[in-house]
């Protein structure tokens, strides 16, 4: 794989973990129930 | 007709005028943008920190009334946490990573370009706080609910700045990630990568880990406040104690985020000025790691007062403890690489002696506040504000200033007056403990913090405080004025290696002073 695909792939797989675990943040309080009625 | 091949595109040197610094995806550019924007909001933060002391100078209300006293207290964290320190080893990350890899930029120039230049706008976005009705947030720099969500208009805008500020971290770390994983020069194998290049590995997966988390939970404060949610409101089935998981989540390894790049900054500085080779490699590598890891399993030691099963304290003092066991490593094999070097001691050194010294002792007092029992009367007493200016001013900022004494001859390629580097040195660590070394006492005595007032008893300890802090504020502009008079060229021409035998510690010490726009762009053969 040439090299600025190789970076690109990278940083667009650890860009998605942080998209997940802020998106994880708050949807494991809503399921919890935590929002309120 | 001449063919424009690769090579040449990277012949080519700045771009003229102002736009240089708009559209720069040199790394070296970024590096000075992320510095300056760092030293400007020191002074920022410092002048929000003289306020605090000027107030606190004797007892009664003086100078300011006590909300906008809370607000100087909530802003000089933030800004000096995410304005000045963070800011400031990114800068040192973008300068340095590359030269010391072999690497001839950064992976990702453009998102470079683009993850410092969100950080100016939310720092004057979270700054325009002072100036709303009702003022900047006030609620402490951990903003917890409820007492967060009853301030005025400021929270959006300070939720807003801090995701800002968190897509500029994100940025930053997914970048210097990508950049030692993918471009390291041939033979640059990981256990000869530079401990400044392994710490911010470190550090860059920490904030990938934490910003996410920190996003969450000012979001959750926000649709608390508009969007009639309650997660963090007991009357609506939520919880405030919540939030306090979800910040010290975030907000604990963030401390590791400010020390551990100071620990790389030590560990190239230790060994050039001692002539040796830095003692147990490996060993401040695994040590880096445990410490990234132990961050994330400590959290709720920020909260024993909140009340909590006795297993869970038992839990937490136990876990807390045992960081002190690689930050030892990390202290003695600091002293070991010292022992029977030839050591002289220009300001850079001077400032990672006195690095491992106040440190060890910030680190000592936070080692008395894990264990939960005698917490309960440490808690939100000037104690804990003493502990965290040794470990993040005469640790992280004292890092930030020996790494600049360090490589600005390599920047600039000038040397500082070394008399007034000294001088600077001397001032600020005289004042900084004239300065916080007093609270401890207040604090064990009993005074609160992020109170504008106080009980008269504590009268001579706080006088003390607001002496060092002025003598400390102004002794910057000594350092303010070395930065100047180096980039205009003032003083003698630094040589390539500027340290007496410094080719032996690295790379960055193999090209000319300055270095040339570009570096690297054909790669250096590691031994």
């Amino acid at each position: 794989m040439e090299l600025h695909t190789k970076n690109r792939v990278l940083a667009v797989a650890i860009g998605l973990i942080a998209l997940l675990l802020y998106v994880g943040t708050v949807l494991m309080q809503l399921l919890a129930g935590k929002a309120g009625s | 007709m001449t063919a424009t091949t690769h090579d040449d595109h990277h012949d080519h040197g700045p771009a003229k005028g102002f736009m240089r610094w708009i559209t720069t995806t040199n790394h070296k550019d970024i590096g000075t943008l992320y510095m300056v924007t760092a030293l400007i909001m020191f002074f920022v933060g410092g002048a929000m920190a003289l306020v605090i002391r000027a107030e606190l100078f004797e007892p009664g209300i003086q100078y300011v009334d006590p909300l906008f006293f809370n607000q100087m207290t909530t802003l000089h964290a933030l800004v000096m946490v995410f304005g000045a320190v963070m800011p400031a080893f990114a800068g040192l990350a973008n300068w340095m990573i590359p030269m010391m890899i072999g690497a001839p930029d950064m992976a990702l120039p453009r998102m470079n370009n683009w993850s410092f230049w969100v950080l100016p706008f939310a720092l004057c976005l979270l700054s325009s706080t002072l100036f709303m009705e009702g003022g900047a947030p006030s609620a402490g720099w951990t903003l917890y609910p409820p007492l967060v969500l009853q301030g005025g208009n400021n929270l959006p805008f300070a939720v807003f700045s801090v995701h800002l500020l968190g897509i500029s971290s994100i940025m930053a770390a997914i970048n210097i990630i990508v950049t030692v994983f993918n471009m390291r020069a041939p033979g640059m194998t990981w256990m000869k990568l530079p401990l400044f290049v392994w710490t911010w590995v470190i550090t860059a997966f920490l904030l990938i880990a934490i910003m996410p988390v920190f996003a969450g939970a000012v979001t959750m404060l926000l649709t608390d406040k508009f969007f009639g949610t309650s997660f963090f409101n007991a009357a609506g089935g939520g919880d405030p104690v919540l939030y306090q998981h979800l910040f010290w989540f975030f907000g604990h390894p963030e401390v590791y985020v400010l020390i551990l790049p100071s620990f790389g900054v030590i560990s190239q500085i230790i060994p050039t000025f001692a002539r040796k080779p830095l003692f147990g490699y490996s060993s401040m590598v695994y040590a880096t790691a445990s410490i990234g890891f132990l961050s994330f399993i400590v959290w709720a030691h920020h909260q024993y007062t909140v009340g909590m099963p006795i297993q869970g304290e038992l839990y937490f003092t136990y876990a807390t403890m045992l960081i002190a066991v690689p930050t030892g490593v990390k202290v003695f094999n600091w002293l070991a690489t010292m022992w029977q070097g030839a050591m002289t001691f220009e300001t850079p050194m001077l400032y990672a002696i006195a690095f491992v010294v106040l440190f060890t002792m910030g680190g000592f007092t936070g080692l008395m506040m894990s264990i939960s029992p005698a917490d309960l009367q440490y808690h939100d007493t000037y104690f804990i504000v003493a502990h965290f200016h040794y470990t993040l001013v005469t640790g992280a900022v004292f890092a930030i200033l020996a790494a600049v004494y360090y490589w600005l001859p390599k920047w600039t390629g000038h040397m500082y007056d070394e008399r007034l580097g000294k001088l600077h040195f001397w001032l600020t660590t005289i004042s900084v403990n004239v300065c916080f070394f007093p609270q401890h006492f207040s604090g064990l005595a009993g005074m609160p913090r992020r109170i504008p007032d106080y009980a008269v008893q504590f009268a001579e300890f706080n006088a003390m405080s607001t002496v060092g802090a002025f003598v400390m504020g102004f002794a910057q502009l000594i350092f303010a004025y070395l930065i100047i008079q180096c980039i205009r060229g003032a003083g003698e021409k630094a040589t390539e290696e500027v340290w007496e035998g410094a080719k032996e510690h690295g790379l960055e010490w193999h090209l000319p002073s300055p270095p040339p726009y570009h570096t690297w762009t054909t790669a250096p053969d590691v031994k």
